[in-house]
């Protein structure tokens, strides 16, 4: 095998063009293969393919920048050789003032937005530059794509997210119990108490049909020694952000309020919330379109340990026999106890009692509960700088086309306009066409060539 | 007053169906048949159909209250008059381009077919909706598609020119719309720039949706199908800009990576809905 560079085979490798291509063809097919490989191999792959894609797009940025800097370094000399194509030859009568020709060429092309460059001391001629800022876009664009990449993944490293529910009243204290679902990396450190509050509130606001058009939840912050501080919402888009933790808000649903009594057993006093704790909590199943929302859960009720599974019902229609929108116009209850065929079921509206199987039960109310995501994270901003590279180099890339030209004078009176682009030729043809055009030369004979 | 402008906006789009579906068969005879002067036709009814579809949309923005871009029929109408008003703003800039219209008025005629038979009924987006990170990321998804599909057209243009060129001259038809193209190698070259431009949009999209997505849900990325294809998409151009710029791939070879990278932008916008339940798939569908 036969390495560019055989002093350095390993960043030989890095920058080849085939294993660029390929690191980005395997990247694709990756992704598009997500759902069908199983995980661990995916991760593993993704995760080696990530970190050769960042070796390899490290090794070609350096090398981009340097050669951008060489190419602007080169250019600001005198002795600069550029790469020239696309030759015009103009001529003038021998009686015209050549100098002054150079002048006007020379003025044309700072209106074309050419900067002058210098030229070589035995050199009659000029020499200008247009648009070489463009040479930096794909060295930023590739050097944004590297610091996303690593705030990617300095985020999944130092990452701590958690999800937990509070039902109207209670209080969150960032205790590592209150979370449901819990993830961290290993580089992350968890921050107990950073962050208080109590959900005072749920407000949804529903459609002309019913279904929900949005929600908040009313929070108010807690100081560390549980006194207020201050009345804020949590809402889609508008997370509560204290320190480096950030709250996000997730779903919303329903805790029933039930009071259970078993037949010939002494009555339950206090009303039991059926509540938002794990084996307690109320799932929210997103009815299907036409049929409302659902939210379903299930229980064992301590005394008679039978299961109770409830299934909630905003606006139940007796008569089409399911749930007609979200909007809690007529909360009911659909009971089963017991399981299988030994299953009793039955309908619970608000306020009413029933009795399935020896077991009593009252529907006395209910509050609404609200999941929240809340997570805290280095290397935001080191995504945003990122993001904002990227685009600017994308930017560059796109926008500005390098292109140079050279007009030598010979001694005969004739103009020879030259220049070069690798990424726009026919623009600096163009320029070219203008420039000879404009300089109103005799006898313009054009000819296409490179020299 | 929503419901009778929305009974303007339906009756407008669908008078927009019939002019797309006009210039499309005028644009595909001139090319195909080499009638130069029915450009002049196809142009003007595109301007008709354009001049349709924007008074549709308009008044479908204002009876929505928001960028209309809900739903199958909102999403596919807005996305076929960005690539009209690209295609429209190329032709001005280089009216030589004319014959691009074979290629980008059938497709738009068949997406803006696809988006009137679907139910036109107004749909109110959430609130979380309403911040100018969903705008942008809209409207950069329209470009994206817009760019896109006029890059593969000019590919395809700069492949037929390229076998046309090459064939003898008693076979080549003269006179014809194919005369009034620049030849294969400024179509190749332009074909690029504009999928250079969709390059850049889709970042811009997938970055300000991602935004979005992080104030919505406090994670940047979910590894949902539609993002995950999108990138994918993304990373096909990204291939098509390596192929071209480190192995000169050019002609049909580009223009079959150039389509690839359509097809699968299309297939993550609306295919994947279509396979999955996804977070994406209410509004497209």
């Amino acid at each position: 095998m036969r390495w560019r560079n055989p002093k350095a085979p390993f960043s030989s490798v890095l920058r080849s063009r085939a294993f660029v291509l390929a690191l980005l063809v395997v990247l694709a097919v990756l992704l598009a293969g997500r759902s069908v490989l199983p995980l661990r191999f995916w991760t593993s792959s993704l995760l080696a393919v990530l970190a050769a894609l960042f070796l390899s797009l490290a090794s070609c940025t350096a090398v981009q920048f340097r050669s951008a800097a060489a190419r602007f370094a080169s250019l600001s000399t005198s002795a600069a050789s550029l790469a020239l194509s696309c030759t015009t030859t103009l001529s003038w009568p021998a009686s015209a003032d050549l100098a002054q020709v150079l002048e006007q060429a020379a003025q044309l092309l700072r209106d074309f937005g050419y900067r002058p460059l210098p030229v070589p001391a035995p050199f009659t001629g000029l020499r200008a530059a247009k648009h070489t800022a463009g040479w930096w876009g794909s060295p930023v664009f590739h050097f944004g794509l590297l610091l996303l990449l690593l705030a990617a993944a300095l985020i999944s490293l130092t990452q701590t997210w958690g999800r937990t529910v509070l039902v109207e009243g209670e209080t969150f204290t960032d205790r590592r119990v209150e979370y449901l679902v819990f993830r961290q990396g290993p580089w992350a450190s968890f921050h107990p108490f950073r962050v208080k509050f109590r959900l005072d509130r749920v407000e949804a606001t529903y459609r002309p049909d019913g279904q929900v058009e949005d929600f908040a939840s009313a929070v108010t912050l807690l100081g560390q020694e549980g006194r207020a501080v201050a009345a804020t919402s949590i809402a889609g888009g508008h997370p509560l952000r204290q320190g480096e933790v950030t709250v996000y808000r997730n779903v919303f649903g329903y805790a029933p309020v039930v009071r259970f009594a078993v037949q010939n057993s002494q009555e339950r006093p206090a009303p039991l919330p059926f509540g938002p704790r794990p084996t307690l909590v109320v799932l929210d199943t997103l009815g299907l379109s036409g049929e409302g929302e659902k939210y379903t859960g299930s229980f064992v009720e301590p005394t008679s340990q039978k299961k109770v599974s409830f299934t909630f019902l905003p606006d139940y229609d007796s008569t089409a026999g399911r749930g007609m929108s979200k909007a809690p116009k007529r909360p009911t209850l659909l009971v089963t106890v017991g399981q299988d065929a030994l299953a009793r079921q039955g309908v619970l509206p608000l306020g009413q009692s029933l009795t399935l199987a020896g077991l009593s039960m009252d529907f006395l109310g209910y509050r609404r509960w609200a999941s929240f995501t809340v997570v805290s994270c280095r290397g935001v901003s080191l995504l945003w700088a990122g993001f904002l590279l990227s685009l600017t180099g994308a930017a560059l890339l796109y926008l500005l086309n390098p292109r140079w030209v050279q007009l030598t004078l010979s001694p005969e009176g004739q103009l020879c306009l030259q220049g070069g682009s690798r990424r726009a030729p026919q623009l600096l043809a163009e320029d070219l066409s203008r420039l000879a055009e404009r300089l109103g030369a005799r006898k313009p004979e054009s000819e296409e060539g490179s020299s | 007053m929503s419901g009778s402008m929305v009974t303007a906006e339906i009756a407008l789009h669908w008078v927009a169906v019939g002019f797309y579906a006009l210039s499309a068969v005028l644009y595909f005879v001139a090319l195909t048949f080499g009638k130069e002067r029915l450009h002049r036709y196809a142009s003007s009814l595109t301007w008709v159909a354009l001049a349709f579809h924007t008074a549709a949309l308009g008044l479908r923005w204002a009876a929505a209250g928001r960028i209309p871009s809900y739903g199958r029929y909102e999403t596919f109408s807005s996305l076929v008059w960005v690539a009209v008003v690209v295609f429209t703003a190329l032709r001005l800039a280089r009216p030589e381009l004319e014959p691009l219209g074979a290629v980008v008025m059938p497709v738009s005629f068949l997406l803006i077919g696809f988006a009137v038979m679907a139910s036109p009924e107004l749909k109110s987006s959430p609130r979380s909706f309403s911040t100018y990170w969903l705008v942008i990321h809209v409207l950069f998804a329209k470009l994206t598609f817009g760019a896109t599909l006029v890059g593969t057209g000019l590919g395809w243009l700069g492949v037929s020119q390229e076998r046309r060129a090459a064939r003898p001259i008693a076979l080549a038809a003269t006179g014809s719309a194919w005369d009034k193209l620049p030849p294969a190698p400024v179509l190749d070259e332009l074909s690029c720039r504009f999928i250079g431009l969709g390059f850049l949009a889709l970042a811009v999209m997938l970055i300000s949706g991602s935004i979005w997505a992080n104030l919505a849900w406090g994670s940047y990325w979910g590894w949902e199908p539609v993002e995950t294809w999108s990138l994918i998409a993304w990373l096909v151009y990204g291939i098509y800009l390596h192929l071209r710029r480190s192995y000169g791939w050019r002609g049909r070879r580009a223009a079959w990576v150039a389509s690839l990278g359509l097809a699968l932008f299309l297939f993550a916008l609306w295919g994947l809905g279509s396979v999955f339940d996804n977070q994406h798939s209410r509004y497209f569908q």
